[in-house]
């Protein structure tokens, strides 16, 4: 099987798969006593008006960081669950660099958050990458218990020092003025009005096209790959194998650090208590659907973005559909998708034009 | 099963195989005699492998009929083969090496109850032990076992499985000379006691010393079946190749008045407290080739992971011009002129999922020829991978082929051809010709004296003892991580080699 056949199978594994999805979620909306049509309404306005498709492409676009970020690291065969963590990392870099510099103007101001969410998650990435490398430690638990860790150095940090006193919310102080990136409805995409979606979806969409072009076409990303698949091989050919897990941990964990561009600098401007509804989990789905293409990455994103904010609308179209129902056709959804024998056992049965395999 | 003498086990009628664009098997017919050993000889890709999973319902024929005991059959899965009485010995073995071995054989075929009948299946297989004289501890773990142990459970396993036709793909590739000898030993026995065995090789030698019947394959056909008898090893190379062999070309005397280009002085290697090489000494000049024999596990692992710049944990000096190894860094040894062809070909000499493209760079992928920029230029890549895959003449010639689609001598061919692309001032092969064919073998065994000719230092490790007389110009035998003795090769036999390589003394 060549690169393009194996590409196409799995496109059609991927749409198999939504396939099934939608299906099954039609179904649990029929068990639960409501229209099964409204999933489909759901769905659909979350794409073709402009009000969902801006909460769509707001949803999208953290998702197309942590994505980028555990696929990196599956690239270099490594498993990083730890971009919940790199994320809240990266949020807490902008927060302080605006404490720091609170009057900078925006010219300055949105590459300094940038910069400081990179340097911050990249440096809590790099903790996992280096006790893989010399410790020997596993990638998997030590990213675990640093989820745990940064969620509360930064619970601790927005709710005590830093809180902002003018408010009972859990949230901190909040940012300096120039450090807000531009709604896309300010830009003059009226379409997107009272819409969160903003300037940050750009700054994803280039560095997935950045990460595309890093792995596939530098020595750099030609190591990190062919450590993924052999290390015992890369070391022979003189690949640093250590160096490249390290360095996969820090670039995983300034990608997962970049979503505080969307969610702190592009919309609350500040800090609030768990603002992310698991970004860096549904990231890992994100990656798996997308097999780790930072293009599929694109995409994928947009699909669990939909998922999302379909799910939230479902809630508020009926009655019967609770929140916690919501989230369940969610995840059933994210599992549906993300399984891809799914995708692979349709297309073959309507191949066979609907019969069992021989 | 036996009633009828000479009733075909199995017979093949124009059986055809495709996958996507290649022919892998087109119009093959043959049979094989009940209780015979039959040997099916080609070079690698020549279509042996997939007949077999054929006959074991791991392929689907694309046309043709296989008929068992002369009923024609359709297998849906290998659970249909074996209800047959069919087995297989793959290449690589299907063991799970934390299970023991009355676990792994009893694995898949467990009596559907919720405890394992543990002492009926150990008293049956205990009958089978005694019955084909094997001898293996049923409660040892495999991981504890040797290769050729590990063997015997796999064939243990299908006996279990009331196997009445044994297919063994290359059984003797990973054997050292006296595991294939005992090998060789029980596969006479089970044909004595009416079992048909089909023995997949490309060593000629084990197929003219016992098979009865033996079918030759090229290009996925079948070019003819005889009887064993009568043929000699070049008359059965020649039909299998196609034409006939070329003999390796004379080469310069070695210059003993060069100064030595590696030079290796009183290396000692330690791992978990045993000392894996002690006092290993010996220089290699420039044109010469070392040949390093011994059985497989004495100390060889160890020296060519130091060679390779792989383990630098050592005692001793290892200096390559005038220079310590380790304090290189292996790209710049690579740049320099280091070739490398590692043992294991697909853990450490190429990256399996990475197409021949990107294999061909590996190790390289920094050279400017490559890169400009930091960034792949790609049209000069492809046209370099072009050219090698004609000069190393692999199959197919398409740089975006995945490695693992290609025969494991192809898989060698790129090997070399990346390894061969710069001038070679130092070239560490171990085991080149491990599961290669006798056509890639001549190739490849062509290239080295090549390379030596231009003036490559060469240091050769192999457990096979023709490939090392063949190739060396001197001898250095490898026992318990010592060298037992060395020769010019002028002087070498094998007896004298035989003796040192089991530890004897002159």
């Amino acid at each position: 099987m060549t690169a393009k056949t194996r590409r196409i199978a799995e496109t059609k594994s991927a749409v198999g798969g939504c396939i099934f999805a939608l299906l099954l979620g039609t179904f649990i909306l029929a068990v639960s006593g409501e229209n099964p049509t409204l999933l489909f309404e759901a769905l659909s306005n979350s794409i073709f008006t402009g009000f969902g498709l801006g909460y769509t492409l707001f949803y999208a676009t953290p998702l197309i960081f942590t994505g980028l970020s555990v696929a990196v690291c599956f690239r270099c065969g490594l498993f990083n669950i730890g971009a919940e963590g790199q994320l809240y990392m990266g949020a807490l870099g902008i927060l302080l660099v605006s404490l720091l510099l609170p009057n900078a103007p925006a010219i300055a101001a949105i590459p300094l958050g940038i910069l400081s969410a990179a340097l911050l998650g990249g440096l809590w990435g790099a903790i996992a990458g280096v006790l893989k490398a010399k410790r020997g430690s596993h990638e998997v638990i030590v990213t675990i218990l640093l989820n745990f860790v940064a969620l509360y150095i930064v619970n601790y940090l927005i709710l005590y020092p830093l809180d902002d006193p003018t408010t009972q919310k859990p949230e901190s102080l909040p940012l300096g003025a120039g450090y807000a990136m531009p709604l896309l409805s300010e830009i003059g995409l009226t379409v997107f009005d009272t819409t969160p979606v903003n300037t940050s979806l750009f700054v994803a969409i280039a560095t997935a096209l950045v990460i595309r072009f890093l792995l596939k076409s530098t020595p750099f990303g030609f190591e990190m790959r062919s450590v993924g698949y052999s290390s015992s091989a890369s070391r022979i050919a003189g690949i640093s194998v250590g160096r490249q897990t390290i360095l996969a941990f820090v670039i995983s964990g300034i990608l997962a650090g970049m979503v505080g561009l969307n969610d702190v600098q592009g919309y609350h401007h500040k800090i609030i208590e768990g603002f992310s509804p698991q970004y860096g989990f549904t990231g890992i789905a994100v990656a798996l659907l997308a097999r780790n293409n930072p293009v599929g990455i694109l995409f994928a994103a947009l699909l669990f973005g939909t998922l999302h904010n379909g799910a939230r609308d479902l809630e508020f179209l009926s009655d019967k559909v609770t929140k916690e129902l919501a989230y369940v056709i969610q995840a059933v959804l994210i599992a549906a998708v993300a399984a891809p024998r799914f995708g692979e056992t349709l297309f073959g049965w309507l191949r066979r034009g609907g019969k069992k395999p021989a | 099963m036996n009633n009828a003498q000479s009733a075909a086990a199995f017979e093949f009628e124009g059986v055809t195989k495709i996958f996507g664009s290649v022919t892998a098997n087109s119009d093959v017919s043959f049979s094989v005699e009940s209780g015979t050993i039959h040997g099916v000889v080609g070079e690698n890709g020549a279509g042996k492998s997939t007949i077999m999973k054929i006959l074991y319902g791991m392929y689907h024929p694309d046309g043709g009929t296989i008929l068992v005991q002369g009923k024609p059959v359709r297998f849906k899965s290998s659970h249909d083969a074996i209800s047959l009485g069919i087995g297989m010995v793959h290449q690589h073995f299907m063991l799970v090496p934390t299970l023991t071995v009355w676990q792994n054989v009893v694995l898949g075929m467990e009596p559907k109850k919720w405890n394992l009948n543990r002492n009926n299946s150990i008293t049956e297989l205990n009958n089978i032990k005694c019955q084909f004289g094997f001898q293996v501890d049923l409660h040892a773990r495999i991981s504890d076992l040797t290769v050729g142990q590990q063997q015997q459970v796999e064939i243990l396993k299908l006996l279990y499985r009331k196997a009445e036709i044994l297919i063994l793909d290359e059984p003797t590739a990973v054997l050292t000379p006296q595991e294939v000898d005992v090998l060789l030993e029980r596969l006479k026995n089970l044909r004595d006691l009416g079992k048909t065995v089909v023995f997949i090789s490309h060593k000629l030698r084990e197929i003219l010393s016992f098979t009865e019947n033996v079918t030759i394959m090229r290009h996925g056909k079948v070019v003819e079946t005889l009887p064993t008898s009568g043929l000699t090893e070049s008359s059965l190379a020649e039909k299998m190749v196609g034409r006939k062999l070329r003999a390796l070309p004379v080469r310069k005397p070695v210059d003993t008045a060069r100064s030595p280009r590696l030079s290796i002085d009183n290396l000692c290697v330690e791992k978990d407290g045993q000392a894996k090489l002690s006092n290993v000494s010996f220089d290699v000049r420039p044109g010469e080739i070392i040949g390093i024999a011994g059985v497989d596990g004495n100390g060889q692992h160890e020296l060519v992971q130091v060679l390779m710049n792989v383990a630098r944990d050592y005692e001793g000096k290892v200096l390559l011009d005038g220079k310590p190894l380790r304090e290189c860094r292996t790209y710049e040894l690579k740049q320099k002129g280091l070739a490398v062809v590692p043992p294991d070909r697909l853990k450490e000499a190429v990256v399996t999922d990475f197409c021949i493209r990107e294999n061909y760079i590996l190790g390289h992928h920094w050279e400017k020829e490559f890169v400009s920029h930091g960034t792949f230029q790609m049209p000069k890549i492809q046209a370099a991978v072009k050219s090698a895959l004609e000069t190393f003449d692999v199959r197919p010639r398409e740089p975006e082929w995945p490695m693992s689609g290609l025969s494991g001598g192809n898989q060698q061919k790129v090997v070399l051809a990346r390894e061969f692309a710069r001038p070679v001032e130092l070239l560490v092969a171990a085991q080149p010709t491990r599961g290669v064919d006798i056509g890639a073998i001549e190739f490849i065994h062509a290239r080295f004296i090549q390379k030596r000719d231009e003036g490559a230092s060469i240091v050769l490790v192999s457990t096979e003892l023709e490939e090392i007389l063949q190739l060396s110009d001197r001898i250095l035998v490898l026992y318990e991580g010592k060298i037992q003795g060395q020769c010019l090769r002028k002087d070498a036999t094998e007896e004298k080699l035989g003796l040192w390589m089991t530890g004897g003394q002159q």
